[in-house]
């Protein structure tokens, strides 16, 4: 017994004593279960490398994933050592993230000044909600730890406010890489001793390499804002990384907007539309929209021309040659930027011509059985439901012969009332045109080459140097400001 | 030692009550409507390919009005007044539905349940 008691308090007081600095690696939800593996494997890879060459320096918890055999390979492989806790799931973060709260409450606090908090989070990542601060991340969809437990699906990064102003109380460096789709708003957790990086704006995916880079950009001896800028200059793909520095706040909030349009497009995901370009085109004012944006991208020009001219220095060669240093080439950006730009003016153009304010009008669909007043149905929702479909699962459920006579009566009801709605719908086709033509229109943006990520991702790709020009000048402005991203130095 | 760890982890932690359906009452639920021709009806599925993956079935008097949101990202608000056998059960009726984003993060095997009034249940 005795022995045992102190076999535990060694063990206890080993873990007490081991590096307080902690490094936390979540994520890897929201991927399909029948996959033997997840799209975020290679950024785990990487933290794996961080953590091997780190292991003596750091607590490190692994929190990734949930029901895909190649990850938890990755994980038992390369994470030997570290303490795993399976399955990405809300209790699983909470959990975490307590532990890291009381450490930082407790007196005498056992995360202190002297040590590091680095969280890294790769998951699927929404855009906010209303009043959120952050967003949410998609947690795995099983619970290995107890098959019987069914927890959220989806874990609210604002819960990371309370341990970032902590951590800030008691001077404690934290670090929040968050490279989840969405991911910008996460920036608000920034602070004088929390740097957040993060894989894209808030209104954008993160469909890149982002962090699988900064994963691999870990490495002891940098701090992260070097980390953040190799893994920047590499990105490939369609995300506009951010960081929480000064910096970067002033660099993002200049370029951000107005490249936004530009690094919208449309495409598909595992069957489901990305269609973020045709929200933009179709849900305001197709005329103000037009104006507003030949402002923008005068103002973005503008700031392309100024990236170029603080980028390059005069210098004096031999004999007094003066000669332009550090020149960046802006001109493939201004290209492609206005390539896009007249593909969305013309769907624009086109749009505004089309009078779809009867979207909203409702028509009273009545049958015998159902009577008038009950059903009004909007003109959208008529135009977007699939009556043919409809029609033809009822017609295909009316010959079961199992079904009750009570049954097939509703069927038969229903059925009569998808049809007459289906009549309407062609009615509706024929007396406003301008229905057909916005069906177009979508269809076009859905086959267009012109609108497709590949067109997003080469503006981003371009945009980065500008991005790089921007920062640099600007960290030079605020070298004697506070920059917790500098201050962080693995 | 990783054993005893983990457990002192788990000890140590607090753990938040899931928001799952385990009684009846008013829920706001994202997920997809889809059709079972096992059910020759329409279904509402949540945590789409999961291991927890739920699914609902959908009153023939509710038809008209999910019509529109059939295949799409979908937010209900819904009495549920039946207990749940399993992963299985049925919505007694839908007060309301919302689209939501197609995202990739609310695919159809991504979801949450939010209880909004508790209520008996009739069976």
């Amino acid at each position: 017994m005795i022995k045992s008691f102190l076999i535990i308090l060694s063990i206890f007081t080993s873990v007490k004593v081991q590096a307080e600095n902690h490094f936390v690696v979540m994520g890897g939800g929201g991927e399909p279960l029948s996959n033997p593996g997840t799209q975020f494997d290679t950024s785990l890879e990487n933290a794996a490398d961080f953590y091997k060459d780190n292991s003596e320096n750091y607590t490190t918890i692994i929190n990734f994933n949930g029901g895909h055999i190649k990850t938890d390979k990755i994980i038992d492989t390369n994470f030997k050592g570290a303490v795993i806790k399976p399955g990405f799931s809300a209790e699983n973060y909470k959990a975490i993230v307590n532990e890291l709260i009381e450490k930082l409450k407790s007196d005498p606090p056992l995360i202190d000044r002297n040590q590091k908090i680095l969280l890294f989070i790769n998951s699927h990542g929404a855009e906010a909600k209303k009043d959120q601060q952050t967003h949410n991340v998609s947690a795995s969809s099983s619970e290995l730890v107890d098959m019987s437990e069914k927890g959220l699906n989806s874990i609210d990064l604002d819960s990371l406010s309370e341990l970032s102003k902590l951590a800030e109380l008691r001077g404690v460096k934290l670090g929040i890489i968050d490279a989840s789709c969405h991911s910008g708003n996460s920036l608000s957790l920034g602070n004088s001793k929390t740097c957040v990086i993060t894989g894209s704006g808030p209104n954008h995916f993160a469909f890149t390499n982002f962090g699988d880079a900064i994963a691999a950009a870990l490495k002891k001896g940098k701090n992260l804002e070097e980390a953040y800028l190799e893994a920047r200059k590499k990105v490939e793909g369609e995300g506009f990384p951010m960081i929480s520095s000064i910096a970067g706040q002033q660099t993002q909030q200049t370029l951000y907007p107005l490249l936004t349009p530009y690094m919208y497009f449309h495409g598909e995901y595992r069957g489901m539309p990305l269609d973020k370009i045709d929200k933009y085109l179709f849900n305001v004012d197709a005329g103000e929209l037009i104006c507003k944006r030949d402002k923008q991208f005068i103002a973005l020009q503008k700031l392309i021309d100024l990236a170029e001219k603080v980028n390059a220095f005069e210098s004096k060669g031999f004999f007094g040659f003066k000669k332009i240093e550090g020149k960046i080439d802006l001109a493939p950006l201004r290209e492609k930027l206005l390539s896009y730009k007249k593909t969305q003016d013309d769907y624009l153009t086109r749009i505004k011509e089309i009078d779809l304010s009867t979207l909203d009008k409702k028509e009273d669909i009545f049958t015998d059985y159902y009577p008038r007043g009950e059903n009004l149905t909007s003109h959208k929702d008529l135009l977007i439901t699939d009556y043919e479909k409809i029609i033809k699962l009822k017609k295909e459920a009316l010959l079961d012969p199992s079904l009750t006579a009570s049954k097939t009566e509703e069927l038969k009801k229903l059925l009569i009332f998808f049809e007459r709605s289906q009549e309407i719908k062609s009615e509706l086709l024929v007396k406003y045109p301008q229905y057909a033509q916005r069906a177009k229109i979508l269809e076009e943006i859905k086959k267009d080459e012109k609108i497709t990520s590949k067109i997003a991702s080469g503006i981003t790709k371009e945009a980065h140097k500008a991005y790089t020009a921007y920062y640099e000048a600007l960290s030079r402005e605020n070298s004697e400001n506070a920059n917790p991203c500098k201050d962080f130095v693995l | 030692m990783r054993l005893f760890i983990l457990g002192f982890y788990f000890f140590s932690a607090t753990l938040f009550a899931a928001t799952n359906p385990e009684g009846c009452g008013q829920y706001d639920i994202n997920g997809v409507i889809e059709y079972s021709k096992a059910e020759s009806s329409y279904i509402f599925v949540v945590n789409k390919d999961s291991l927890s993956e739920y699914r609902f079935l959908i009153n023939l008097q509710d038809e008209i009005k999910i019509a529109p949101y059939i295949e799409r990202s979908t937010k209900v608000r819904v009495s549920i007044s039946e207990k749940m056998e399993g992963y299985s059960g049925k919505f007694f009726k839908i007060e309301a539905l919302e689209y939501t984003a197609a995202d990739p993060l609310l695919l159809k095997n991504s979801s949450n349940f939010s209880l909004v009034k508790k209520e008996k249940c009739k069976k």
